[in-house]
This record gives C-alpha cells, structure tokens and sequence, in this order.
C-alpha cells in the first residue's frame, strides 16, 4: 500500500462517518460562559468588605465549598506603560503598581497578588479562583489565556516566564489531573502541553523554572526537566527531593540543598539561596543584598547603589527592582551594568511589607 | 460590524464547517463522544473569541488545533478509557467483503492502534492533508517531532497485515 492509497483509505472511512447533529446553543452557552468570566474581570462592580486577598483562598479545607470569586474587577484604568519593565510591587491591600501607574487595592482587588503570580513582559500572569490563567494586560484589562478547572486545595499553581523567549509556563486542573502548559506570550498561543507525571501527590507539583526549551517540575520524588520539544517528550531527572531549584537563566542552574544529579548538556549548577533568583544572562546571584555575587568562581559581583534597600527581583526587562522596609517604601529600579538605581515609587504601608509579584523573597 | 451579523457569521462558520472537522476530530480521538465534545468546546472558544478569531487567523484551523489538542489532553489522561470496538460508524451493518472495504476497515483499525499523537500526524496528514509545518503548528511541535512521529506511526502500520507503506518522510 501506498501512502496514496493509505490517504484515500483513511478519507472513505472518515467520509462515511455521520457527524452528530449541530448544537449552536450548547456552543453559545459554552462559549457565553466565556465571555462571562472575562466581562466580570472588566465591570469593575465593586466588592463588600471580605477578608484580605490571600492565596489562602485556594486552601479550602472544605472542598465541597463553593469557589470564592471576586467581586471586584481585576483592572487598571488607562492601563500601564512597560517601556522600563513591568516593575510590579504592592503593599499588600494597600497599592499596587504597575509600569508607570498604581491603583488601591480595595477588599478582593487583585487577590491574585503573591508570589505565585508571574512578572512578564506581556503584563501578570496569575490563576484565578475557577483556576483560569489571567493575562493583566498593559490595556489594564485581564484575559484569560487557558481555562481550568478548579484548582485543588493543596495544589500550588504556581507560573513561571522565561524572559529570554517570552514563553509561560503554567498548570491547569481537571477534575484534579494536572496539565502542564507552555504559551507562547508573544504569538498568543499554546505551543505544548502534557499531563505529566505526578510524582506522588499531584497537589505537590511545582513549577520552578522555564528555560532553554525546558520546563523545570518539581514532586514529591525530585525535580524532572520536560523538554516539549524534543521527539518523544523527553522527561529528564535532574534532582532528588532533596534540592530546590530557585531559579534557571542562560544554561545556569541556581539551587539549594543537594547538588543536582543530572543536568542538560552546557548547563552548570551554581548553588545559592532557596529564594535566590539569578539575573537574564545568568551571570549573576539576586537575593537579599545589594552586592549581586557572580556565579563564576572568578567572577565580579555587581554593587548596586547603597539605596537601603532590603528586598530585590529580577524586573521584566533585566533591571534589578529593589525595595525599602521605610514608611512609606521607596522603590528602585537598578541598572545591572552600572548599578545605578532609580527611585520609581513610593509604596504606602499597608497590610505587611512591601512585596515583588512572583517573587518569594 | 453589528453583533447580529457577527453572531451570522459565527453561525454560518459553525454551520458550515461542522462535518468535517467532527470526522478530523473523530479521526484522532477514535471516539464519537470525546470528538464531539472536544470539538463542542473548541467552537465555543471560537464562538467566545469570535472577532478576534476571525480577524487574527483562519477560523476553522484555530478550531481545528483547538480541538486536535483537546483530544490529545483527554487520551493522555491514565483514566480515560476507550471503548474503540463500539465505535464503529455503522454499527450493525453487514460487513462488506468487497475488497476495498476490507482494506479500508483493515487501515482504520491499525490507525487506532497508534499512539494518539502519532494517530494526530496521520490523520492531519492523508486526511486532511496538512504539510508537516501545518501538522506542527496544530500540535504545538516541531517539524521534526512531526517527522518523527510520522516515521514511527508508518513502521507501526507496517507491522499490520497491510501492503508495504515506503519508510521515511511523509510522503
């Protein structure tokens, strides 16, 4: 047989099959639900007084309770502009700021504000309670990029942005199976997806980094790097559940506890603090300092102006955000070249310190 | 453009396009329900998204890829189970030993033995008769795991008592 021949083959057994009838009112019901779960994200109806906005809202411990939505919108009016990076901080249930503007944060606005939400350029990346990933977009509008179902009460969804390629990597929840997704933020589409291996408690799985064609996963057993490229999907052990990996940049691996075991062909490991996060082209350490050590044993560190600040991350654009424990907070925005940092806002006290979206320091 | 024409257009499309992507889709999933399904909410994002969707890119390959990869999330499920024997499409018909026949049921019964990525590639290829670039923008790939996919499901349907399909590329 010829693949002609295996062609018409194929065509007269699927021609003879009898499509179901059509059912536009199951897809605009479907789809009304849609357009539904983005309109609430943009009416901007304002919520009563609840509790905080915490990720405490995906630990039910009663799964049977309904699923907290927001009352309020998850928008910024007039939008925000990225042209120096996102340099997203907040005090929480106070302000948040975006690019060049800030917004109060009133009862469940923005409750998606903690570390797990994801800094790009493209505006936050965050999951929302139906465990829908939202895209907060510089328009100031949020749109869902992936529906899920809802997030398990144990489960931590977190999503990770590789700057270098602008692709997110993110879990959605089906009846509680996991599906690993990677997008494609600048073409605005899926570009793989896998229901992986949960490596015991599916709840368990973490996101670590995305970065060099690769998803870092991590378990209750170890971490596995998921290349989605390569022709069978390849997983690749990297580490036992004794390390951590904090964070991945150009081939260098940042990580803590025990050495990894494996690692991708030109990648080094360099080992550094639990919620350490490294700098775009991975040559340098960002933590709890203003001297950013090198990750090569004969490297410079980069000495960034003595500003007071105690809390740091790695912005949208490679620049280094760091911020004062003062009242208010003053925030900088630090070039990694000359360590030159520019003051870009005052962060009012509020509800704890002030705080870097996806970024646990 | 008015809602009402919008909501047309969106019908018409709907309308229009219905049968075969159901069979594109019932060709990969092996499964009536799991198509249908699929496919069901695939137009829905569509239906949700309609002007951008319209605008941005051809309409029925976003439903298409919507819906090719909502099946392939679902067979990768360890708990989903298919029951492919009851799928015939005509169930209780009297089988046929025309030759051609014969054939073709031997082809789609091998075809459903392959592993649902590579039943993909088949099916997006000589049915739909997609190019390995188009095969690989509906799956979320490369081209060379397109390829290789292609390779591997073509030695596995070699090994079916079918005439002799030529190794190597799609051809």
């Amino acid at each position: 047989m010829s693949t002609d021949q295996l062609s018409r083959a194929l065509t007269d057994h699927l021609e003879g099959v009898a499509p179901p009838p059509l059912d536009l009112a199951d897809v605009r019901a479907r789809g009304g639900r849609f357009r539904r779960r983005r309109r609430l994200m943009v009416a901007g109806v304002t919520a009563g007084a609840v509790a905080a906005a915490t990720f405490a809202f995906f630990h039910l411990a009663d799964r049977a309770a309904d699923v907290i939505r927001p009352q309020t919108e998850v928008a910024v009016p007039g939008g925000f502009d990225v042209t120096n990076g996102l340099r997203a901080v907040f005090s929480p249930s106070t302000r948040l700021f975006l690019g060049d503007t800030s917004v109060p944060i009133k009862g469940e606005d923005f409750f998606w504000l903690d570390t797990d939400a994801a800094a790009s350029s493209y505006g936050v990346l965050y999951t929302d309670t139906d465990g829908t990933i939202q895209l907060l977009e510089p328009t100031g509008v949020a749109r869902p990029l992936a529906e899920g179902g809802r997030v398990p009460g144990e489960a931590h969804p977190t999503i990770k942005v590789d700057p270098a390629t602008d692709l997110a990597a993110w879990m959605t929840y089906d009846g509680g199976e996991p599906t690993l997704e990677v997008y494609d933020l600048a073409e605005d589409e899926t570009v793989a997806s896998t229901a992986p291996e949960c490596m015991g408690d599916c709840d368990a799985l973490v996101i670590d980094a995305i970065s060099d064609g690769r998803v870092l996963l991590r378990g209750e057993a170890g971490t596995l790097a998921w290349t989605w490229a390569s022709e069978d999907q390849e997983w690749m052990p990297l580490a036992g559940p004794a390390t951590r990996f904090a964070d991945v940049q150009n081939k260098v691996a940042l990580y803590d506890g025990g050495r990894p075991t494996r690692l991708p062909d030109g990648w080094r490991a360099v080992k550094g603090p639990v919620d350490g996060l490294l700098t775009h082209d991975g040559a340098h350490v960002v933590a709890w300092d203003r001297v950013l050590p090198s990750t090569l044993p004969d490297g410079e560190p980069i000495r960034l102006d003595d500003v007071g600040a105690i809390f740091f991350t790695v912005d949208t654009d490679g620049s280094v955000l760091a911020a004062t424990l003062d009242d208010p907070s003053e925030a900088f925005d630090c070039d990694v070249v000359t360590g030159t940092c520019e003051k870009y806002a005052e962060v009012p006290p509020g509800g704890g310190d002030p705080q870097f979206p996806g970024t646990d320091m | 453009m008015s809602s009402r024409r919008r909501e047309a257009e969106f019908e018409d499309f709907y309308r229009t396009t219905w049968a075969h992507l159901f069979r594109v889709a019932y060709g990969v999933a092996g499964d009536r329900a799991l198509a249908e399904d699929a496919l069901q909410s695939a137009y829905a994002k569509a239906y949700a998204a309609w002007g951008r969707v319209q605008a941005a890119e051809q309409p029925e390959a976003y439903v298409c890829r919507m819906a090719v990869n909502e099946v392939l999330n679902v067979l990768r499920r360890p708990w989903f189970r298919v029951e492919r024997a009851t799928d015939d499409p005509q169930p209780g018909a009297t089988p046929s030993h025309e030759a051609d026949t014969v054939e073709r049921d031997a082809v789609w019964r091998a075809v459903q033995t392959l592993a649902p990525r590579q039943r993909a590639v088949i099916v997006l290829r000589y049915y739909e008769g997609l190019s390995e670039a188009e095969i690989a923008r509906t799956l979320g790939c490369s081209p060379g795991t397109v390829k290789s996919q292609a390779h591997a499901a073509l030695a596995t349907l070699r090994t079916h008592d079918l005439a002799v399909l030529p190794a190597g590329d799609l051809a």
